[in-house]
């Protein structure tokens, strides 16, 4: 089995997963890609990812947010660290953030993101378990 | 020298009280606010009982004890500060210390100068990307717009089902007020507990005193999607497939603080503005205060977002006073300390739940619960069910939670000034708090408590909570749950789980009634347990090895019980 680390690409936007996908892969991770959140789901059963980065507003406005909570709610999903990148903010009235409940992820990224603050998030947090949020059994 | 020149952005709680202070301070400053809003000063925790019509002028939640509205007249007279209502800050200029602003009436540009600036942009409701929350029916409870819409609702009397996405402070508050405006309210919490402040079993009792009102409580439930007709909301879909109808929604999941401004005039940015014990940012010429900043919590050293009033107004009067004087005082920081009304109950917290610490990774916890009453029978008192959590350790007190009918603020606040003061447990038990029967009963419940704790600590009473009681019993374990109060009593309400009823006063003679196996679990209680403890006392010291107390009685069990009708 590759001891490469996998990431799960979820975006809408084919510009941003291929180009995202592409910085990824020159760092050396494996990328599988969705590009909504019932995707998503059929994704993480079958690649089994080691992380997630996750848009938002996909097929429906709150689908990321969803999605987020139904890993988090999943025993064998729990564990795997998500980095939200989106744009949901800059669409008023939303205004969301990490939170337990609601958006139970472990960091928010706004859109725009350059390319090597996303591998600094994922690299950290494949790396430093630490650096997680709160996650208790549901 | 030329005055001095303060610039505050905000005019809600701290920003205002900053700006006072430094005029107090200093007669000469030019002093200025830009406020987005237009009102000022805004008792934004009145809101929800303005909505519920504890009292009917608005102009009450603006003005000061004497009856004057706090509006830029009021500001320029009587304080010498020039409040600029209506105005945004767009940008703030480090280097050239001008803080550029628009007026929302005119459009109009302008940039003020400051020597000192003070950040006070406040926190926005967190609003969820839910299908359909554009539809009108919609709303907060967090400006004087979310309250005149409410209040209207409330006057006009024609909704009659409402949901409040959210079991906090602000989705309980908002609970009660209309269900006091005749609407019948669901509230829906994602999480298994409203009031996460309080450790889930005390929660709980708050949960079963709401749904004994023209409300009830979901929780573990999420709205996915919000249904309307003709642009109206009409109903909230959830994520377990339920359709609630319903003509009002309030969302209330919290706040987040306000700091793009302050993160695009590059200042340091965690869970809100990053501020020193002096209110200053990364900037010395630039503090910050109230909802947008993030403050230490006192017992885990960890930063944490703080949106409270009377915080707010704290850190104002500091950062007021250090933009004046230099860096002279400080505001250390917060232990948590919390309380709202939920109809005829009365909930808070000081410090952290056991719960709370644990996640902070305080190990070595010990923790017990009991009910007390906050005066004498004959005084009419009335429940108050409480939690002390400390170090098992040193029995220095880390946290305490209250609720109940009777009066859990005082506890609250002698808890929270206990926890400031580093006591302990052996600390409490012996406070000298002032007493008569119309205030408090000879042991006031927050001693109590710390007897109790005590008494636990030192393997006087195993105490044994509600909680796990209920586990045992799910779980088909074999223990002998022995209720110490009088047939009465227990005619009026009891727990209906199997239990065996011997008064404490006839337990002694009826010692043969009990299971012959002395390593068997005797679980006993009352109505708070006093009598539940002396019950146990009594059992262990006729042979009985395994035997626990129930912590908090009757009126502390959170679950389903058997209640005469009265």
């Amino acid at each position: 089995m590759s001891d490469r680390k996998k990431v799960l690409l979820v975006d809408d936007d084919a510009d941003f997963v291929e180009m995202n996908k592409a910085v990824l892969e020159s760092r050396g991770y494996e990328v599988a890609t969705a590009c909504d959140g019932d995707e998503c789901m059929q994704r993480v059963q079958t690649e089994k990812p080691d992380l997630i980065v996750l848009d938002i507003m996909m097929k429906s406005v709150g689908d990321g947010m969803f999605v987020a909570q139904k890993l988090r709610k999943d025993d064998a999903t729990r564990q795997i660290p998500i980095i939200v990148v989106s744009s949901v903010n800059q669409k008023p009235p939303f205004n969301i953030g990490p939170d337990e409940g609601w958006l139970p992820v472990d960091v928010f990224i706004e859109k725009p993101v350059a390319p090597d603050v996303l591998v600094d998030e994922v690299k950290k947090h494949l790396g430093e378990a630490g650096t997680r949020i709160e996650r208790g059994t549901p | 020298m030329a005055d001095t020149r303060i610039v505050v952005i905000g005019g809600s709680a701290a920003g205002p009280k900053a700006a006072a202070k430094a005029r107090r301070l200093d007669q000469q400053a030019e002093i200025t606010i830009v406020q987005r809003e237009p009102e000022f000063s805004m008792a934004s925790c009145g809101y929800p009982y303005y909505v519920g019509g504890f009292f009917d002028d608005r102009n009450k939640l603006i003005c000061t004890p004497t009856g004057v509205v706090r509006d830029p007249k009021f500001f320029l007279n009587a304080k010498g500060i020039t409040a600029l209502a209506r105005t945004e800050a767009v940008a703030i200029d480090r280097g050239a210390h001008t803080v550029a602003c628009r007026r929302l009436d005119t459009g109009e540009s302008l940039s003020i100068a400051y020597d000192k600036l003070v950040l006070a942009t406040g926190a926005s409701p967190f609003m969820p990307p839910i299908p359909g929350i554009e539809l009108e029916g919609i709303t907060t409870l967090q400006s004087m717009r979310d309250a005149d819409y409410l209040r209207r609702v409330r006057d006009e009397g024609k909704l009659t089902r409402a949901i409040v996405v959210g079991g906090g402070l602000i989705g309980v508050e908002t609970c009660e007020a209309l269900e006091l405006a005749g609407i019948e309210v669901t509230i829906v919490e994602m999480l298994p507990q409203i009031l996460t402040f309080l450790d889930p079993e005390i929660a709980k009792l708050v949960e079963n005193h709401i749904n004994s009102k023209n409300a009830r409580v979901i929780t573990d439930n999420a709205v996915v999607e919000f249904i309307g007709q003709d642009g109206r909301l009409k109903a909230a879909k959830l994520a377990d497939g339920t359709e609630l109808p319903t003509e009002l929604a309030v969302v209330a999941v919290g706040v987040r603080p306000n700091t793009q401004l302050a993160a695009d005039a590059g200042l340091d940015v965690g869970r809100g503005i990053r501020i020193n014990e002096f209110m200053q940012t990364s900037d010395p010429d630039i503090y910050a205060v109230g909802d947008c900043i993030e403050v230490t919590h006192l017992l885990t050293g960890q930063p944490f977002h703080a949106p409270y009033g009377d915080l707010a107004n704290l850190e104002g009067r500091v950062a007021g006073q250090n933009v004046i004087q230099g860096n002279g005082v400080k505001f250390p920081g917060s232990i948590g300390t919390g309380v709202c009304k939920v109809f005829d109950y009365t909930a808070g917290c000081t410090g952290l739940s056991e719960a709370a610490a644990a996640r902070a990774g305080i190990g070595n916890l010990v923790a017990a619960v009991a009910t007390g009453l906050d005066r004498p029978p004959f005084m009419g008192g009335k429940p108050i069910i409480m939690k002390m959590v400390a170090d098992a350790t040193t029995g220095r007190l880390l946290g305490f939670q209250a609720v109940g009918l009777g009066d859990a603020s005082k506890r609250i606040a002698l808890a929270a000034m206990a926890i400031m003061g580093k006591q302990t447990v052996g600390d409490l038990v012996n406070a000298d708090l002032p007493y008569a029967p119309p205030y408090s009963p000879a042991v006031d419940p927050l001693i109590m408590m710390a007897h109790v704790l005590e008494n636990k600590m030192l393997g006087r009473m195993k105490g044994i909570s509600a909680g796990e009681v209920k586990a045992k019993l799910d779980a088909g374990d074999d223990i002998l749950l022995l209720d110490a109060r009088g047939p009465d009593e227990f005619e009026q309400m009891r727990l209906d789980v199997g239990e065996t009823l011997i008064p404490l006063g006839a337990l002694r003679k009826r010692l043969g009634e009990l299971p012959q196996d002395k390593a068997k679990e005797i679980v006993c209680y009352c109505k708070i347990s006093l009598r539940g403890y002396e019950a146990a006392l009594v059992l262990e010291a006729n042979g009985h090895t395994n035997v626990k107390v129930m912590e908090g009685g009757v009126l502390a069990w959170p679950y389903a019980k058997t209640v005469a009708a009265t």
